[in-house]
């Protein structure tokens, strides 16, 4: 299958990516309940939004929405994901597989896992190459190795000869970078992508995604639950909770005055952020289960701001930079 | 490679030569033996000639004896003689072996042909109407016992339609292939079903294992279609547990032959195993039951290589 | 108190035979805790930590060292004369699910230890276990529920609950926070706090994460291959860290508030495999200082000059830290670096 490169944008100020009103629905007992109601961003080109929200949130089926890979019974249930100016929810499959991997590419957060154990590393990532590009065996199999050493992987033209057991953790997150970027795209979706790995091999892969956006100007949707590394990497950031973005605005105004509740909520009880002993600030409570989210503002049953009005009415989600979705914002 | 084979290979002549001794030892716990037979046949032979007749044969000595014996001719390439049928027993054996191989390699062979497609298609649709009714005829496949389907088909096909031959085999010289198959139809469809069940089952487990796993989504992510994602990605992951799983039924699978040949009349290693033990042939029967052990050997060390080669984790060490 | 530690290992081997070969993850690794203290132990996966911890609770016997309880030699005991100190030192795991029975209700599972060790009456043990569930946070309507019907931070309290129930000295806690949601893990962390002052016993606080060491740590123990390299009170260790791996952990530990990354900061390589360990200092082939002498000399853990409370294994621990690379001394400067 070859797919034609990716138009380039007229205006390079446009989105490369602009997702709207987007709901994922799973079918429940006598109706249907939205795992993700109603989520908007845009993604822009050499920049990075991390998606930032505790497990549960909806952060990674949001993920797999834009690619049009919800797992089985979710569905998409309303919403557009534009791709320069490209409707992707009306695609079918076929026209989505010649985007998916080659337009915009995927990390996953257990490299381990999300590798293929009994196919080498290197036929992973000419396997992605030749799935868009017209290409020999001999020429895609060139095409990873050189992509392996890209990635900072010494021995390359040997290492693509190695399964995923015989590579290190941080060595399989680099294959699977550089799987995610053999053709090039111009938005690569890291889901968690150092989650999984120690905290000295986490800088090396975040550096890496770093110099990998630099060179090639793509956008990054760069999703977590850590904001400690969402302040590392992010440009911009969306903050997350069950199922709606709360608070969206760049990254440097989130983290020196966040104002969404749960967001101030989410930075103070960071135990690297207090001084050491002593109590932490803790949100009560536990993130609601998407089958029952209480009425009205759905963080109102944990936050301390709450009154009648919070309970009873929906705030509209944040969909766009410096909104965010609460009635109480800058309540002192 | 060679290392492994050759460790495999001396696993299994360990486990066969203690097979040799489990079996000659039941053997020897049968009530009767040979001579007693003799005497039953023929009326003249007096109890000295009994006596006479075992010292001859070794028959009054200890088992433990008489099976270090049996144990150093058979090493040395001397299996001994069918009394049944008044031969070498190795000269029995083999026309019968190449019979139930041809049996049981065609009907495992149909067997995964029905069910690798059966067992993939069910599971990329789990739950689905297909799924059901793939599930429900396996299930019907398993719990039927093979003796009364063989009786069933016998009745169906050969006594009220009398179209297939209830029984025997037929020669290439006689009647050409087709004539062959037509006397190996009921027995291989007497198998496949009730093989076929458990290899659709295993399959589809698998299957639906190996499609939920991670890679299958970074697979999906790169844009690989169905079809690669089925049969290059998960395919491949879901035969490592279903080759272990049919290579520890193939025993079963083996001892169903068994029953099925039996049944047939069909002239193969159950038949001849089944007529030497009721003829009290301990020769042959002995021989029979170790040339049996070795083919489900083979079976798993088959497997075992094929298991190796599929799953890059395991080494040969 | 008395200056006596309450567990006190010295010297602890511990190998794994593999098909590879031996794998030595413990390297003669010495600790201690004092009674109500909190020791946290931190390294990077493989680094050993776990192993440390499940030998000096015997649940893994080491293959040499000491391990000394409340003075008491206790590797050379038996199963049954084990059975005193396992009352007193209790086991938080990182996988609540996983470590809590699915088909008992939790009231059983809370009950647990106490039947095992025959501690008091059937209606005594109801009165403790509706008193532990209290303590954690739980209410005793939940005793009949099983564990399945909890989220993972409900399910770590009633890990802790049961961990409590013999009123342990010493609760050895592997990664407690490390599989919740940071506003469930503060919750944790703060339970965990209060226990430790209402009930005054000592943690081994197991945990690859900085930040939350440095919250609730005393004192800690970094692990780098099977050894120790640095242990120093919290406040030092985080302020004058002076094991060149320590160095690197922090830098390494993303904190809000500094702003996005600059490249290069990054330590070079990974941990070598423990199958076969480099020889000299084990951090050499990593280390931005690292000479000839790191090459062929292993560093012993010793007291940094100057400061007794704190002890490195590194050739240079009594140079101070070059400036640069810690989120919580706020260091500016830069070490320049490049990529591997």
């Amino acid at each position: 299958m070859t797919a034609a490169a990716p138009a380039p944008s007229p205006d390079p100020a446009e989105p490369v990516l602009r997702v709207a009103g987007l709901d994922v629905s799973f079918a429940i007992d006598g109706g249907s309940a939205k795992a993700v109601d109603g989520v908007g961003f845009q993604l822009t080109r050499g920049r990075t939004l991390a998606l930032v929200g505790e497990s549960g949130c909806g952060k990674s089926l949001t993920a797999l929405a834009v690619l049009g890979l919800v797992p089985r019974p979710g569905r998409i249930g309303a919403g557009s994901v534009r791709y320069h100016g490209r409707e992707l929810t009306s695609l079918d499959d076929r026209a989505l597989r010649g985007i998916r991997g080659n337009a915009i590419a995927m990390v996953f957060q257990e490299p381990m896992t999300s590798l293929n154990p009994v196919y080498t590393v290197g036929d992973q990532i000419a396997e992605a190459y030749r799935l868009h590009f017209s290409a020999s065996a001999r020429e895609a199999r060139a095409e990873a190795v050189s992509m392996l050493d890209h990635v900072g992987i010494a021995d390359a033209q040997n290492r693509a000869r190695a399964y995923p057991h015989q590579l290190s953790g941080g060595m399989r997150q680099r294959a699977m970078i550089a799987m995610a970027l053999v053709c090039r795209p111009d938005v690569l979706i890291a889901d968690e992508p150092t989650t999984a790995l120690d905290v000295t091999i986490q800088g090396q892969i975040l550096d890496l995604i770093l110099a990998m956006q630099k060179e090639n100007g793509m956008a990054v949707l760069f999703i977590s639950h850590d904001l400690g590394v969402v302040s590392e990497v992010a440009d911009d950031v969306a903050v997350m909770y069950a199922g709606t973005i709360v608070e969206q605005t760049p990254a440097a105004s989130l983290f020196a005055a966040p104002r969404h509740p749960y967001t101030r909520g989410l930075i103070e009880t960071l135990p690297g952020t207090t001084p050491p002993g002593g109590r932490l600030p803790a949100i009560p409570g536990v993130v609601p289960d998407f089958r029952r989210r209480p009425k009205g503002c759905r963080f109102s049953d944990r936050c301390s701001l709450a009154d009648g009005h919070c309970r009873d009415a929906s705030p509209p989600p944040a969909v766009s930079g410096g909104a965010v979705s609460c009635w109480k914002a800058d309540a002192p | 490679m060679i290392r492994f084979l050759a460790g495999r290979t001396v696993q299994a002549a360990s486990v066969l030569l203690l097979m040799s001794f489990v079996i000659y030892g039941l053997m020897g716990l049968m009530p009767g033996d040979p001579i007693d037979l003799m005497i039953s046949a023929d009326p003249k032979m007096t109890s000295e000639d009994a006596v006479r007749l075992r010292k001859l044969y070794g028959l009054d000595q200890p088992i433990t004896e008489r099976y270090a014996n049996w144990l150093a001719a058979a090493v040395g390439g001397d299996l001994g003689y069918s009394r049944l049928y008044a031969k070498p027993v190795l000269d029995v054996l083999f026309p019968a072996l190449g019979n139930t191989v041809r049996l049981l390699a065609i009907s495992f062979l149909l067997s995964l042909a029905i069910a690798l497609p059966m067992g993939i298609l069910a599971a990329m649709r789990p739950y689905s109407r297909f799924d059901y009714s793939v599930n429900l005829a396996a299930f019907a496949g398993i719990s039927v016992p093979s003796f009364w389907l063989a009786l069933i088909l016998i009745i169906v096909f050969s006594v009220t339609f009398n179209l297939l031959p209830a029984g025997g085999t037929g020669t290439l010289s006689e009647g050409g292939i087709w004539e062959t198959a037509r006397y190996l139809v009921l027995p291989v469809a007497n198998l496949v079903i009730v093989s076929v069940g458990g290899h659709t089952r295993y399959t589809r487990a698998a299957m639906i294992e190996a499609l939920r796993q991670d890679y299958i989504r970074t697979a999906r992510a790169k844009g690989a279609g169905p079809a690669r994602v089925v049969l290059k990605h998960a395919l491949r992951n879901a035969m490592i547990p279903v080759v272990t799983i049919i290579a520890l039924d193939f025993g079963m699978l083996f001892s169903g032959a068994l029953i099925t040949e039996t049944i047939f009349a069909s002239p193969g290693m159950g038949k001849l195993i089944f007529d030497a033990i009721m003829g009290s042939d301990f020769n042959l029967a002995l021989v029979g039951l170790l040339f049996a052990t070795t083919l489900t050997l083979v079976g798993n060390l088959l497997a075992d290589i094929a298991y190796a080669r599929l799953d890059p984790r395991i080494s040969y060490r | 108190m008395m200056s006596r530690p309450l567990i006190e290992a010295r010297d602890l081997r511990k190998s794994f035979q593999s098909r590879d070969g031996t794998l030595r993850v413990l390297n003669g690794v010495g600790l201690s805790v004092d009674k109500g203290e909190t020791l946290a132990l931190v390294g990077e996966s493989g680094s050993g930590k776990t192993t440390l911890a499940r030998a000096i609770t015997m649940l893994v016997p080491p293959d040499g060292g000491s391990v000394r309880f409340d003075g008491m030699e206790i590797t050379r005991l038996k199963r049954r004369e084990l059975k005193p100190f396992r009352r007193r030192v209790q086991m938080v795991f990182q996988d609540p699910y996983g470590s809590l029975n699915p088909r008992l209700p939790v009231g059983r599972i809370i009950a647990e230890p106490l039947v095992i060790h025959g501690r008091g009456t059937r209606d005594e043990r109801h009165k403790s276990v509706a008193r532990l569930v209290e303590a954690v946070g739980l209410g005793s309507d939940d005793l009949a529920r099983y564990p399945h019907e909890f989220s993972g931070g409900q399910r770590q309290r009633i890990a802790i609950a049961r961990a409590l129930a013999l009123g342990p000295d010493l609760i050895v806690a592997d990664e407690p926070v490390s599989a919740l949601d940071v506003s469930i893990q503060s919750q944790i962390l703060n339970l965990m706090a209060d226990l430790r002052e209402t009930r005054g016993m000592a943690y081994l606080f197991i945990s690859h994460d900085l930040g939350v060491v440095r919250h609730i740590a005393d004192r800690v123990a970094v692990m780098y291959l099977g050894t120790i390299v640095e242990e120093a009170p919290a406040a030092n260790l985080f302020a004058v860290p002076r094991h060149p791996y320590t160095r690197a952990l922090i830098a390494a530990t993303p904190v809000v508030g500094r702003g996005k990354r600059k490249p290069g900061r990054a330590i070079i390589g990974e941990p070598p495999s423990p199958l076969s360990p480099p020889k000299g200092c084990p951090f050499h082939p990593r280390c931005p200082m690292a000479v000839a002498m790191c090459r062929g000399k292993v560093p012993v853990l010793e007291p940094v000059h100057g400061l007794p409370s704190q002890s490195a294994a590194c050739h240079f621990k009594d140079q101070p830290a070059p400036a640069g690379n810690n989120p919580w001394t706020d260091l500016v400067a830069e070490t320049k670096r490049g990529e591997p």
